[in-house]
């Protein structure tokens, strides 16, 4: 069973989880790490739940649905900087992934998630993990 | 670890509380006292109860967390399930519970103007004033055109011939200030801009139409004295058309038809997606109004005609009283007043409410509201509905003279803060100061919504967010090296 942690702004991704489409089993342990706004989610973060994790999804607005302007877009960058910065580190850029939920955000949350969850089974465990949950 | 309380009221809770949690009813003030006296010993506190306004009352302390046991007992499909969410949740609750970062205490409660100023005297501009004064606030009303500005009642002062040169402060302390008749600075808690937008007759796409004998406009005055045998609505023919010109002429067509008029409407669209444009547009073919869509207008043998696009053929000609849609257009001045304001307008120039997620009414900016045709065209009945929810915010915020908190706020470090501005860029909200004498930038708790993007971007990793500081969130990512 994969184990992913997922930052959800509230705008959007919390609300869907308060929905209750969580109601369904994930078939994956999640840890699901709620922040304000996509803006707050950071490298270090981002950097530190690969540290206990197998893969991160950072999920907020679509494009210019955000409630604080620019979080979203923030967000996708410091997932785009992360993803460049993993090879480096010997690292797969395909272990963070950024996703957008819109109105229909529980499905695609789960959709990210399984994505998630399947590019992450053909890669092997995650090398840069140092600790279990 | 932290000291694990729960709710012991197991009717509201509708769940067994796990085992080793000490009972308390957070919501009364026995309860609350025991959590309190628990933080004060600098212990970590979870509380398992109905939700999170225990932290926002308490004004997100360092050290509590709240669980919605509540919520995940009515969400969870089965027993189990329920177990291992409940499960999950404390442990998320406990490790954020247990790091107690760098977190001063902001206060909850700030003096707030109860006077609101309301930019513009059009129908929303004069239905939020109305409803302002309704709810005890003091307006101050104002109008760039000469006016006069009358019934408004006493608590409505109003200023004609007056503009909005710029704009200081924050939610319940803004400091405007006024230009031309008026003139001056004058403190009030809340602004609502109800500015409108322009209407203009777009002579070209009507074949060179100008109002005068026989030819009006939506917009023009129909006494009832004179109503026409004959008349035409002519619409859609020129951009910025839509239900803001369709409302109206079937409101009027109605009323002539009624009057034993023999009403044409030629359009394009039928714009009824508006609240009660169908049952009016129903109510005019049932009066026998004459409804033709057309694609395009074509000059026939010395007059105007409505044509079929693939046909070409000739549907009908303005006959009668000509009634010619207008255009709506961003005002003039819309740039101006988003520039005084420090808003925004969108990519239609409108002065708009910058986010699907905001409620319409609301800007980026607490206590600022935009309302009616200034944020986007639409029709009367919808301007008055935007200037009272406009009205009921700005009321629910300072009309009670103090703006209570109940949103987490972003704090500073000063002693980190290396003056980059970067937060005060980033900032979405225009909530960052820089204090010039303390040499550090801080945000001011009215203005800010506690959003992180500041704490994201900071370099110094000066700032924090109350319930989101950087030790509670590595601690619920996920220990290292155990």
């Amino acid at each position: 069973m994969s184990e992913l942690t997922a930052f959800l702004c509230a705008g959007t991704a919390a609300a869907h989880r308060r929905l209750g489409e969580w109601a369904r089993p994930l078939g994956m342990d999640v840890r699901m790490v709620e922040v304000p706004c996509g803006g707050k989610v950071e490298v270090v973060q981002i950097l530190r739940a690969l540290l206990v994790s197998e893969g991160v999804l950072v999920a907020g607005c679509p494009a210019d649905a955000c409630r604080h302007l620019t979080g979203n877009v923030r967000a996708r960058a410091r997932v785009a900087y992360v993803q460049g910065l993993l090879p480096q580190l010997r690292l797969e850029p395909q272990r963070v992934a950024w996703a957008e939920l819109g109105p229909d955000g529980a499905i695609k949350l789960e959709r990210a998630l399984g994505d998630l969850a399947e590019s992450l089974s053909g890669l092997g465990p995650n090398r840069g993990r140092v600790s279990a949950r | 670890m932290g000291v694990l309380t729960g709710c012991s009221d197991r009717a509201c809770l509708g769940v067994d509380l796990p085992a080793g949690v000490e009972p308390l009813v957070p919501c009364r003030p026995e309860g609350l006292a025991r959590v309190r006296s628990l933080l004060e010993q600098g212990q970590a506190v979870v509380v398992l109860s109905c939700g999170r306004e225990l932290a926002e009352r308490e004004g997100f302390p360092a050290g509590l967390a709240c669980v919605d046991v509540r919520e995940i007992a009515w969400l969870a499909p089965d027993e189990a399930s329920l177990r291992r969410r409940l499960d999950a949740a404390l442990t998320a609750a406990q490790r954020r519970a247990a790091a107690l970062g760098w977190h001063p205490a902001v206060p909850r409660r700030f003096p707030a103007e109860r006077k609101v100023l309301v930019l513009g005297a059009g129908v929303a501009g004069r239905e939020a004033s109305r409803a302002l004064a309704a709810l005890g606030c003091p307006v101050l009303l104002v109008e760039g055109g000469p006016g006069p500005v009358t019934g408004l009642g006493a608590s409505v002062e109003v200023a004609v011939s007056t503009t909005l040169a710029g704009l200081t402060g924050h939610a319940g302390a803004f400091t405007a200030r006024l230009a031309g008749a008026v003139s001056g600075e004058v403190s009030c808690g809340a602004v609502i801009v109800a500015t409108g937008c322009r209407w203009e007759l777009r002579s070209d796409c009507y074949g060179g139409l100008c109002p005068g004998a026989g030819i009006a406009t939506v917009a023009g005055p129909f006494a009832a004295a004179d109503v026409p045998a004959k008349v035409t609505f002519w619409l859609d023919a020129a951009p910025g058309e839509g239900r803001w010109c369709f409302e109206p002429a079937l409101r009027t067509a109605v009323s002539m038809a009624g009057a034993g008029s023999s009403v044409y409407i030629l359009h394009r669209e039928a714009r009824v997606a508006g609240d009660g444009l169908e049952a009016l547009y129903a109510e005019a073919r049932r009066r026998g109004v004459t409804f033709v869509k057309y694609d395009r207008v074509a000059p026939a043998a010395g007059r105007l005609v409505a044509v079929e696009a693939g046909s070409g053929r000739e549907l009908a000609a303005p006959e009668g009283l000509i009634v010619l849609g207008l255009s709506a257009a961003p005002a003039a001045d819309a740039p101006a007043i988003a520039g005084a304001l420090d808003l925004d307008t969108g990519p239609d120039g409108y002065l708009q409410a910058d986010s699907v997620h905001a409620e319409p009414v609301l800007t980026r900016r607490r206590g600022i509201y935009v309302a009616g045709s200034c944020r986007g065209p639409m029709t009367e009945a919808e301007a008055i509905r935007d200037a009272r929810a406009a009205a009921m915010g700005a009321g629910a915020l300072i009309a009670g003279g103090e703006i209570g908190r109940t949103w987490p706020v972003a704090v500073v470090d000063p002693d980190k803060c290396a003056l980059c501005l970067t937060c005060q860029r980033a900032c979405p909200h225009r909530a960052i100061v820089v204090d010039s004498v303390a040499r550090a930038a801080s945000a001011v708790p009215q203005a800010c919504y506690g959003c992180g993007v500041c704490a994201g971007e900071c370099p110094a990793k000066a700032i924090q967010v109350e319930g989101y500081a950087d030790a509670a969130m590595l601690a619920e990512i996920g220990e290292v090296g155990r």
